[in-house]
């Protein structure tokens, strides 16, 4: 069940729709998007990848890039709510600045972002994750 | 101490642990005997600035939930850090000289790992803080234990640690939160100044039972000893560190952390004496009888905690100085003890009582005989050593007693403690004074040892010999300059000719005897140990969980799943007797139809599909339907939402069913027929309901009104998520990758067997 239109579309998935995740990801905050919703496309772009190329070489290609995206999206999480603490406020006290571009305007930056690409990473971590112990659960 | 302190106290172990994930042994082992001799370093000044109030140090944590984390500075408190950071720096020069303990992977980090919580334990002045350092130390203690994984002995003592005291754990965590919903707060200091009320609850009964089973279980008190005697798989510093000097007195520490809350209760004193004097007389029993050395030292340790135990029950006659100077003199002469077996194996090459006693070791190696031998002495309270004040202390305890139960606690205390004078001298003379002089063939590394191996725990029992000589200013060094009065200046030998002496002399004579009488001792009939009947309990319950699994699961997937819908629909179907019916009035066509008409046709169809990729794409129409609504209702990230879910677990799906074989054609069963549509129903109705219910504190509204001035961010669920919410969204995903990682293991086992 080899299908020229999936292979050729999955061909240029993942670069395309990890741009699109990643201007979900900074939306996010004013507008319809975050890193929940992000870190479903990029699985939804790995998954289809898989499915038009086989398991094991998607899985293999990623594993590198993602092994550790779990842990390294829940550090990033916790570690984004901290920054306050050493000022006196309490945990989870997000700070929020603004960032003067010169012929762009200002930029709104915040520790909110930090926590919300902690957030994407779990959810490819996991997405990657059942891939690839698909894979070696089918092996079996 | 500031809060930089505490922070240094806590944080540089925890930094050095990631630090030597990526370092070798050798830096590993440098960068940990650093970082104990920091926290050292950080306590020894407040120690010497010690007052007798408490020093509470607030810091604001999630304050609308738990009333702020806070830390505190007391004696009780630093004497536990001191203890651990000094004993620490021992423990990891040792190590360090120890090589089947420090090139073992994860030592190092676990180490450092149990200093830096067992710091923090001594430093949480919220119950919500203690019960996460606490778990932190029964953890990392597992972890130790199963150091040589690969080792049957050494993961089964693993996991019966870890289930025993993670478990007392959990009692711990339920009374703690009992006292925090009656009293409002999980502060320890606050709990303390409102003692009378909190006693004056009916409800601090069940409270303090739970949080005393937690210590019970941390200390190894009778019956939930059943985990000590097993840890001592773990290597020889690992055994000294933990699961004698330090860990194993958590339980002992929580005691002092409760005493001043319920010392009033009328529980405390019967429950306090009665277990620990029970721990003490066990352990010393079966101490007596260990043939192999580390047992005999680990049933030694459940026996004195238990002297620890019962000494607090007794706290308000003996105070402060007694319990402080026991758990010092303890935490000295054991890890010392351990130490040194940890050396006597290496150089006899067995830790078999009955091959040294029959081998004259000590023309071999004097110097570590006498070691042990001065260990042995404190061990059995001999005079002349801080052991003598230990036990002395613990004697006037249990004789200030005047009621109907002064016999029999003092039957219990002599019989523990001459029990512990056997062991101690079986332990000395037993292993060192055999009549046959020993081949070296057995121990041909002799050479190699290095010399920190004696050194090391040679330094541990200074303190003995201080403590024997000046008994004194031993206890006011570490109970504080108006305590120790009745030790004056003299040694530790007696203090006064009086009933005291007499039995301390009749303990040691009656210690002799029983060692005298060791073989035939060592004839009687062994009644099942605890451990046997521990092992014997938690096989039942896997047996149980197996046959109810088989049960549950039996018949395939499909039987399955009727099961787990048929549950659901019971445990759902109930609530909808209270359930309000909202009120609801025909109001035309409206465009949600079409969504609505999307959603049945593809569940119809999905339900009559001829094969599994029909029926899924069909039930992704379904959800594409749901998608739809939610446009319709306003919620274009709820529809995203949806809309990605359904497409990643259809192709996800897709994936999977392209290995599994073609469905079988099968005729619609009208069991399960009724089973479907009674689960549609019921959950129809459930949502239904849910419409018309108000809720009584509608917060919503009041959050989305703060996304831009407080979040600033137009997407309100978005700034829910990640800023109002965040401790909830930091929790989820905390599950998501927990269960994710969990999966993949298991997916990995499945391969593997």
């Amino acid at each position: 069940m080899r299908s020229l239109i999936l292979l050729v579309v999955a061909q240029g998935i993942l670069p395309v729709t990890t741009v699109f995740a990643v201007y979900l990801l900074l939306r996010g905050h004013n507008e319809p998007g975050g890193g929940f919703i992000a870190g479903l496309v990029t699985v939804g772009a790995i998954v289809l990848r898989g499915l038009a190329f086989g398991e094991r070489e998607t899985s293999d290609r990623l594993n590198g890039l993602l092994r550790h995206a779990i842990p390294l999206g829940l550090a990033l999480a916790m570690v984004s709510a901290a920054p306050a603490v050493l000022w006196g406020g309490a945990y989870f006290t997000h700070i929020h600045g603004s960032l003067a571009l010169p012929g762009f305007g200002p930029l709104a930056l915040s520790t909110t972002l930090l926590f919300d690409i902690g957030v994407y990473l779990v959810v490819v971590g996991t997405g990657s994750g059942f891939l690839a112990a698909f894979v070696r659960g089918a092996e079996s | 101490m500031t809060g930089v302190g505490i922070a240094t106290v806590i944080g540089v172990p925890f930094i050095a642990a990631l630090a030597t994930l990526v370092l070798t042994p050798r830096w590993a082992g440098r960068v940990a005997l650093l970082a104990a001799l920091v926290v050292v370093a950080a306590a020894v000044p407040a120690w010497l600035a010690l007052t007798d109030a408490v020093q509470l140090i607030p810091l604001p944590w999630m304050s609308s939930f738990a009333g702020g984390m806070s830390f505190r500075v007391d004696r009780i408190g630093l004497f536990f850090v001191l203890l651990v950071g000094g004993i620490g720096v021992a423990v990891v020069q040792y190590s360090r000289a120890y090589v089947a303990a420090a090139e073992a992977p994860g030592f190092w980090p676990l180490l450092l790992v149990f200093m830096g919580a067992m710091g923090g334990l001594a430093l949480s002045d919220s119950l919500l803080l203690f019960f996460v350092f606490w778990e932190l130390t029964t953890l990392s203690s597992a972890l130790l234990i199963a150091l040589h994984v690969d080792e049957r002995e050494a993961r089964l003592g693993a996991l019966r640690a870890f289930i025993i005291t993670g478990g007392g754990g959990l009692c711990l965590l339920a009374g703690a939160a009992l006292i925090a919903v009656r009293t409002g707060t999980w502060s320890l200091a606050e709990l303390a100044a409102r003692a009378p009320e909190v006693i004056a609850d009916p409800l601090h009964v069940p409270a303090l039972l739970l949080m005393l089973l937690g210590a019970f279980a941390k200390s190894a008190q009778f019956p939930l000893h059943a985990w000590l005697p097993g840890a001592m798989a773990a290597p020889a510093p690992v055994s000294a560190y933990l699961h004698s000097a330090t860990m194993v007195k958590a339980g002992i520490l929580l005691l002092g952390r409760l005493f001043p809350i319920f010392a009033t209760s009328p529980l405390w004193l019967p429950v306090l004496v009665a277990v620990g004097l029970t721990t003490f007389v066990v352990g010393g029993w079966n101490a007596m009888r260990s043939n192999d050395l580390k047992q005999l030292l680990a049933h030694s340790t459940v026996s004195n905690l238990g002297m620890l135990t019962a000494m607090y029950g007794l706290y308000s006659r003996i105070g402060a100085a007694g319990e402080l100077v026991g758990i010092l003199n303890h935490a000295l002469y054991k890890s010392a003890l351990f130490l040194l077996v940890g050396w006597l194996e290496k150089a006899t090459g067995t830790r078999d009582f009955s091959l040294l006693d029959r081998e004259h070791w000590i023309r071999h190696a004097p110097f570590g005989g006498a070691l042990i031998g001065v260990g042995a002495l404190a061990m059995a309270g001999f005079p002349l050593l801080l052991g003598f004040v230990g036990k002395e202390s613990f004697l006037a305890g249990v004789l200030s007693e005047t009621g109907p139960y002064r016999w029999p606690m003092l039957a219990a205390a002599g019989l523990g403690a001459a029990f512990g004078v056997a062991a101690a001298l079986k332990l000395f003379i037993g292993t060192f004074w055999g009549t046959v002089h020993p081949a070296l063939d057995r121990a041909p590394h002799r050479h190699h040892l290095s010399p920190w191996l004696l050194a090391v725990p040679a330094v541990l029992l200074v303190p003995q010999l201080i403590g024997g000589l000046a008994p004194g200013a031993v206890v006011r060094a570490v109970a504080g300059p108006s305590t120790g009065a009745e030790w004056g200046t003299t040694p530790a030998f007696w203090h006064y000719l009086d009933g005291l002496l007499a039995v301390g002399l009749g303990i040691i004579a009656l210690g002799c005897g029983l060692f005298l009488a060791r073989d035939r001792l060592a004839r009687l009939r062994r009644g099942p140990s605890v451990q046997a009947i521990y092992d014997g309990v938690g096989a039942a319950v896997l047996g149980a969980c197996h046959r109810l699994s088989h049960a549950v699961q039996a018949g395939g997937h499909s039987r399955h799943a009727m099961i787990i819908l048929v549950a659901a629909v019971a445990a759902a179907a109930p609530g909808l007797w209270a359930a309000q019916w909202p009120q609801a009035e025909w109001s035309g066509f409206h465009p949600a139809w079409l969504a609505a008409a999307l959603v049945t046709v593809g569940a119809v169809l999905a339900a009559g599909a001829a094969d599994r990729t029909t029926a899924l794409v069909l039930m992704a129409v379904s959800g594409y339907g749901l998608a739809l609504f939610y446009v319709m209702l306003h919620a274009p990230d709820l529809a995203l939402t949806q809309a990605l879910v359904e497409t990643v677990s259809l192709i996800l799906l897709l994936l999977i069913f392209r290995r599994l074989p073609p469905m079988r054609a099968e005729r619609i069963r009208p069991p399960r027929l009724a089973v479907a549509a009674a689960v549609g129903l019921v959950f129809a109705l459930v949502t239904w309901t849910a419409a018309g219910s108000q809720p009584r504190d509608p917060s919503g509204a009041r959050q989305a009104a703060l996304a831009k001035p407080a979040g600033h961010g137009a997407n309100a669920v978005n700034v829910i998520l990640v800023d109002i919410r965040g401790a909830d969204t930091l929790g989820e995903i905390a599950v998501l990758g927990t269960a994710a990682l969990a999966a993949i293991v298991l997916l990995r086992r499945r391969r593997e067997t």
